[in-house]
């Protein structure tokens, strides 16, 4: 603007007349108010167009500029960059003002010092001025109305959210329990699906059975509204353990195996019409708390119990088919099936009985008086297991061509020309009895505990000698030994006697240590008997080791007269002892009362060397009869009864004892 | 499993068969042994007509072992099997067949005198009873020549003079080793064929 | 459950059923799906695990003047028991049959004997045709048999079952059973268990014939 005339200065004003905004109908006229300075500034900014001066700017300096050859390069160069720098330029000019607008509304000359910023309010050109708010509604409860409003439709939102979530949960863990559920029955069961349903099979045929019993369940899935309707038998099941937990599967099973069974063993004296002894079988007995714990769902102790059942009818059908075919017994009568009874006599008076007991409700009661036999139970429970393994794991044909279905021993049999014995015992061998095993094992126990009874009686009725017995722990299910020894108190050193008692079925065997050895029958007599005769051998035996020991000679023994003076009277042995000088003998005699208790008389032949004087006036005094020698004195001495309650000593043999030395002095 | 030794017994002029078991049973009894049931032996040939150097085979059945079967070849070799045999040599009935007249059997009375085993038997064929056969087994020892003594003194209170005072030649040579069905099957086959002979020859 | 055998020895008697009949089909399967099968196997067959088997198995035949076909005899013996007895195998002609028969007839007569019936079969006429070793193991289920075995040339020497080279690379799976002529479901009962152990393998009916006249 260099070559223009000084501009003059004209101000201009728009005249003042104020516009009328309204005339009332009582003349008066509404003025519009002028714009106020702030208010005009602000018109008049409105109306600036920042872009169009630029142009009037930019088109002044291209006339302004010199006609120098240069001017024309540079035009010439800036044509390429024209736009660019206009563009840049104006950035550059609304830039400033943007600064120069800021500064000056923040009022920041820089040489100002400060004590004097605040009296530069009159040189204030541009004032930050708030931005017009809406009025905030002013009643609280229209507040509260609102802030209600939002805040419950953005909880409603947040709920129903949740909700959807809540619900997808709950329903698939239904789902999951059921299939959880379902996997821990594959986990322990057999199932598969057949179609819509699913089957499952509780028999033990992949284990080598084969009962006709197809042992089928169903598994059904429970809807929430039965859950809770269960039957007696499932009452039941679910007293016997209180913490059952609610699950959404329930099994089906055949309603015969539905119920409790057992298998019962007896052994019964008819005579006293009182079992003796009795054991109850049945599978959970065996199964130990591995397999089923106290948190079992309904449907495992469900199928367990079935499969008890399943156990317990199938061995009950195989005793009862070998019962009815066996042949050669070994018991005193013949063996009666009846329904689900077997019952044989195994002795006179004595009757095996093998029952099953099968209860729709409740669980068979063992009787807590009566014990049971273990080794029954034991051995008829490995008779099945066994013979399911046998009927299973048949050796296979090694090469592949051979036979099916043939043992080793079998196969063998005809290329190395077996003989008939040996093809005989090979099938004695291998032949599983269920029935002779039980017979077998009965009539031993029973043998065994009227052999125990025998001992205890026994030993109490003689306190004089000690009877020990000492049971084996090496024993068979049908042979056990015991071993008798009997000392006196104070003189087991002196003498001891030992014997073997074998204990089999069908009869007792004696070992003595001499070597000899007694088969005796099983009747309790017998054994009585002969313990009897033992212990009073046994007496004998220590009187005469005794009298060896004090030193004197034996005379005579006599084992066993057997002869009494009165039929009543048993003698079991005597004994004639003599001492060292030969001046008295003892003659010892050992009795038994039929009915009694053992007694033991002695007569002492108190012969002492005569005194001459004694002799005068009797046959001896003769001159003819010479007793030149000593030896012929102690003959014909008077035989004296010792008055044995009065002699000291504890038992028999020390009494013999103070007897023997007290005779010699 | 013992020593076997068989032989057949003339029996003296005059005399037809049974009347000579009875004789030689008798003889047995006296010496103290007790019967003890029946035996049998069968003996079954096949030869192959259209092969040119095929052997005789003689397929044994003997009761004494009831579960094998024994197949023999004349100078060939030996097997025991089991009663599948005869199926199996059925089915080769188009190369081997049964010889005609080929059946011979032996069944008699089995008895036992402490360790020995005396079998007195009629040779058969077919129906027609052709001979008596003797066998004497003595269980406990397997070794021929170790108990020859006593079998010949067996034999000689037996049979009498027929007996041979010497172990025979064929069971010479297995005199060292374990006896075995072999040689019994091998005395068996040999008897037969014997008697076959003079059966022909009469 | 296995059944009794077809006879019993310990009595002495000649089985009624003398005339007994092999009922079975064959095929293969390469190495690498072989344990699959197994599995399978496994799990549809007996309670019992598997048992491996060595097989040295010879084939005897005899040249027959009457029909075309010679006589063929199977000899095996077990090299991974070598106490069981050998075993001589006859096997009669394979009947294909028609289509509604389910699987492949053969009639066969197996005798266990004492010793090695090389010299008994010599004398008989027979002539050594091939051998092989068999190793796999044995399968069974009631009465069928099932074998996966793989086949491999015996070493000419010495019978040194640890060192056997394969023929091929893949197993032999035959699944049979032996019954009477008269039994009619024990065809039915090979070809059903057959179909459970698709698509795994399929056992089929093969024309021996046919194989034969590639030789």
């Amino acid at each position: 603007m260099s070559g223009n005339p000084p501009p003059i200065k004209i101000s201009l004003q728009s005249l003042s007349d104020t516009k009328i905004q309204e005339i009332a109908y009582d003349g008066r006229e509404t003025f519009i108010q002028p714009l106020s300075m702030s208010e005009s500034l602000t018109d008049l900014a409105n109306r600036i167009d920042f872009l169009a001066e630029n142009e009037d700017e930019e088109t002044q300096t291209d006339d302004a500029t010199s006609t120098s050859v240069d001017e024309a390069q540079y035009q010439a160069k800036q044509w390429p960059w024209e736009n660019i720098r206009t563009q840049i330029q104006r950035s550059v000019i609304e830039m400033n003002v943007l600064t120069d607008v800021l500064s000056i509304a923040q009022n920041k000359p820089t040489n100002v010092p400060k004590e004097t910023a605040e009296s530069s309010d009159s040189n204030r050109y541009m004032m930050y001025d708030f931005a017009s708010k809406e009025a905030e509604p002013s009643k609280q409860s229209l507040q509260m109305i609102t802030k209600k409003r939002c805040l419950g439709a953005a909880s409603k939102i947040l709920l129903s959210g949740a909700d959807r979530l809540n619900k997808a949960k709950s329903e698939s863990s239904f789902q999951n329990t059921y299939h959880s559920e379902l996997l821990k029955l594959r986990q322990r069961w057999r199932v598969r699906r057949v179609g819509e349903k699913i089957l499952g099979e509780l028999s033990f045929r992949t284990a080598g059975s084969d009962y006709w019993h197809m042992g089928s369940f169903e598994v059904i899935k429970k809807s929430d509204e039965d859950s809770d309707t269960l039957d007696d038998y499932e009452q039941n099941l679910t007293k016997l353990t209180p913490n059952v937990p609610k699950s959404p599967i329930k099994v089906v099973v055949s309603s015969d195996l539905r119920g409790f069974s057992s298998l019962s063993v007896q052994i019964m004296d008819l005579s006293k019409d009182e079992a003796i002894k009795s054991c109850t079988l049945s599978l959970s007995d065996i199964e130990n708390s591995a397999m089923s714990s106290a948190n079992d769902p309904l449907w495992h102790r469900v199928l367990c119990n079935a499969q008890n059942v399943l156990f317990c009818r199938e061995l009950f059908a195989r005793l009862s088919k070998e019962a009815v075919q066996q042949k050669t017994l070994g018991t005193a009568s013949p063996i009666v099936v009846i329904g689900d009874t077997i019952t044989t006599n195994i002795f006179p008076k004595i009757q095996l009985r093998v029952q099953l007991l099968f209860s729709k409700t409740h669980p068979t009661k063992r009787n807590p008086r009566q014990a049971s036999i273990f080794s029954i139970q034991n051995a008829l429970m490995h008779l099945l297991l066994r013979y399911f393994s046998k009927r299973l794991h048949i050796s296979p044909p090694h090469p592949t061509t051979a036979a099916l279905g043939l043992t080793t021993q079998m196969r063998h049999a005809a290329v190395h020309h077996n003989s008939l014995n040996q093809l005989a015992a090979t099938a004695k061998k291998t032949t599983l009895s269920f029935v002779d095993v039980l017979i077998t094992m009965s009539k031993h126990y029973e043998v065994r505990q009227r052999v125990c009874d025998t001992i205890k009686v026994l030993s109490n009725e003689f306190s004089d000698p000690d009877v020990l017995a000492h049971w084996s722990l090496a024993s068979s299910k049908t042979e056990s030994s015991a071993r008798l020894t009997i000392a006196n108190s104070g003189f087991e050193s002196c003498y001891r006697s030992a014997v073997q008692v074998i204990v089999k079925p069908d009869c007792i065997k004696i070992l003595q240590r001499d070597a000899r050895s007694l088969t005796l029958s099983v009747d309790p007599t017998d054994l009585h008997n002969y313990f009897v005769s033992l212990v009073a051998s046994h007496q004998l035996m220590t009187v005469q080791v005794l009298s060896r020991t004090l030193g004197w000679t034996m005379l005579h023994v006599s084992p066993h007269s057997s002869l009494g003076l009165t039929p009543d009277i048993k003698n079991r042995g005597s004994v004639l002892i003599s001492s060292n000088n030969g001046a008295v003998s003892v003659a010892i005699a050992c009795n038994e009362m039929i009915g009694g208790p053992i007694q033991y008389t002695t007569h002492v032949q108190y012969t002492k060397a005569h005194d001459r004087s004694q002799l005068e006036g009797t046959m001896y005094d003769d001159p003819d009869f010479s007793l030149e020698s000593e030896k012929y004195l102690p003959l014909g001495g008077v035989w004296m009864k010792v008055n044995w309650p009065q002699l000291h000593g504890r038992h028999f043999i020390q009494k013999m004892e103070t007897l023997l030395t007290s005779l010699v002095y | 499993m013992g020593v076997t030794y068989i032989c057949q017994w003339k029996q003296p002029e005059g005399q037809n068969i049974q009347q000579s078991i009875e004789q030689i049973s008798s003889c047995v009894e006296k010496l103290g042994a007790k019967k003890a049931g029946l035996f049998q032996v069968e003996c079954e040939s096949f030869n192959a007509p259209n092969a040119p150097n095929a052997k005789t085979l003689h397929l044994i059945y003997d009761s004494e072992f009831p579960a094998s079967r024994f197949a023999l070849f004349e100078e060939g070799s030996f097997l025991v099997t089991d009663v599948m045999l005869s199926a199996f040599l059925s089915k080769l009935r188009a190369v081997w067949q049964p010889k005609k007249g080929g059946k011979i059997d032996c069944k008699g009375q089995r008895y036992e005198l402490g360790d020995f085993l005396i079998k007195l038997g009629v040779v058969s064929v077919g129906a027609s009873a052709k001979g008596i056969s003797v066998e004497l087994e003595y269980a406990p020892c397997v070794y021929a020549r170790d108990c020859w003594g006593m079998m010949s003194e067996m034999l000689q209170s037996i049979i009498g003079e027929q007996a041979p005072p010497s172990l025979p030649s064929n069971l010479q040579p297995k005199g060292t080793e374990r006896f075995s069905p072999e040689l019994t099957m091998q005395q068996y086959v040999e008897m037969f064929n014997n008697i076959r002979k003079t059966v022909v020859a009469r | 459950m296995v059944e009794p055998a077809n006879y019993q020895p310990l009595s002495g008697e000649i089985p009624s059923n003398v005339n007994v009949q092999e009922y079975f089909l064959q095929g293969s399967i390469l190495d690498a799906n072989a344990d699959k099968l197994k599995q399978r196997l496994q799990g549809l067959c007996d309670n019992v695990p598997p048992e491996p088997f060595t097989d040295h198995e010879q084939i005897y035949f005899l040249k027959n003047a009457t029909s075309m076909l010679p006589i063929i005899v199977k000899a095996c013996k077990s090299l991974a028991k070598p106490s069981t007895p050998w075993q001589i195998k006859y096997v009669g002609a394979t009947e294909v049959g028609e289509h509604n028969k389910p699987t492949m007839i053969r009639s066969c007569v197996t005798v266990a004997v004492s010793n090695d019936p090389a010299q008994f079969l010599d004398n008989l006429g027979f002539s050594l045709q091939s051998e092989v070793i068999l190793k796999g193991y044995f399968y069974r289920k009631g009465r069928l048999q099932i074998t996966v075995s793989k086949i491999s040339v015996p070493p000419t020497a010495t019978c040194d079952t640890s060192k056997l080279e394969a023929s091929a690379s893949s197993h032999l799976v035959e699944v049979n059973t032996t019954a009477s002529p008269r039994d009619e479901t024990a065809g039915d009962e090979v070809k059903n268990f057959c179909q459970l152990l698709r698509p795994a393998i399929v056992l089929n009916k093969v024309d021996h014939r046919k194989l034969q006249q590639w030789q």
